[in-house]
């Protein structure tokens, strides 16, 4: 199983494959409803590793995430499109897009005795845009 | 012991006992009423494994769960029939069903190592129709 996360807006990137580990989507509503409320956001937790660029590799995708994280609320480049694909087999089993997604959270971690860091993003689809958040799959691609 | 999920509505749900892994029941009453409480609700959680079939073999129909819980509450899809089956030795111990319930919290899990995802699904019938909730069970499938 692969995980291909892709971030489009001011400046698009991918997070390479190598690097994701781990994703999860979820709702969030209220737990005190009675019925079906409005109040319903929609979040995508991604985590994984920072892989040092040993042969002068130029481009760290982890760290346009961790720029993303520092953009200010005023900036156009605050909100961007962001789409998560698991491939398995040859099949895209699962494609979420969040076409209004911003920054909640952002952590790296780093320690003297991995060669690695590690990372973990939450973003959110903006609350009043959740009906452009789509989930497919099932189809056959890259 | 397995369990069966059934929804349906515009996107039909069938899971399995491959699937589902753990099913919680839960009449939500306030755990400080000091008399019966009018107050009550019942809730299904339910946890399970994202099977993706080899080729596209089988339709994958925890992507319907995922559909479901982000429709909004003005749309009429946003309440369904859940239905689960708790199976053993032949018989079905418990059949609870929900027929107008709602999606409290969903998530599902992916990572790179498994070859499975998971998912969580909490269901609730809307409050006032508590009543039309059915439990049965003991009979033979």
């Amino acid at each position: 199983m692969s995980l291909i996360v892709k971030v489009d807006g001011l400046d698009s990137f991918e997070v390479s494959k190598e690097c994701v580990q781990k994703v999860k989507f979820q709702t969030e509503i209220p737990q005190d409803s009675n019925a079906r409320t409005k109040d319903v956001g929609c979040s995508l937790e991604i985590t994984g590793k920072i892989l040092v660029a040993t042969d002068g590799d130029p481009f760290d995708s982890t760290r346009q995430l961790a720029l993303w994280s520092m953009v200010p609320a005023e900036d156009a480049a605050a909100y961007r499109q962001v789409t998560v694909e698991i491939v398995e087999a040859g099949l895209i089993e699962r494609k979420y897009s969040f076409p209004r997604a911003f920054v909640v959270d952002y952590k790296e971690e780093y320690g003297n005795t991995d060669g690695i860091g590690t990372f973990r993003i939450l973003i959110k689809q903006k609350k009043d845009k959740l009906d452009l958040v789509s989930v497919d799959g099932g189809y056959a691609g890259a | 012991m397995g369990f069966r999920l059934t929804i349906d509505g515009s996107g039909p749900v069938n899971l399995s006992e491959k699937c589902i892994t753990n099913v919680k029941f839960h009449s939500e009453i306030p755990a400080d009423s000091n008399a019966r409480a009018t107050d009550n609700g019942a809730a299904i959680e339910i946890w399970g494994k994202m099977l993706f079939s080899l080729g596209a073999e089988e339709q994958d129909s925890t992507i319907n769960l995922a559909k479901w819980s982000v429709v909004p509450s003005d749309s009429a899809d946003s309440y369904r029939k859940v239905q689960v089956d708790v199976v053993a030795a032949g018989q079905i111990v418990r059949s609870f069903t929900l027929p107008n319930a709602f999606v409290m919290a969903y998530s599902e899990e992916q990572d790179d190592e498994s070859g499975v995802g998971t998912f969580y699904l909490h269901v609730k019938q809307k409050k006032d129709l508590t009543s039309a909730t059915a439990i049965e069970g003991g009979f033979s499938q």
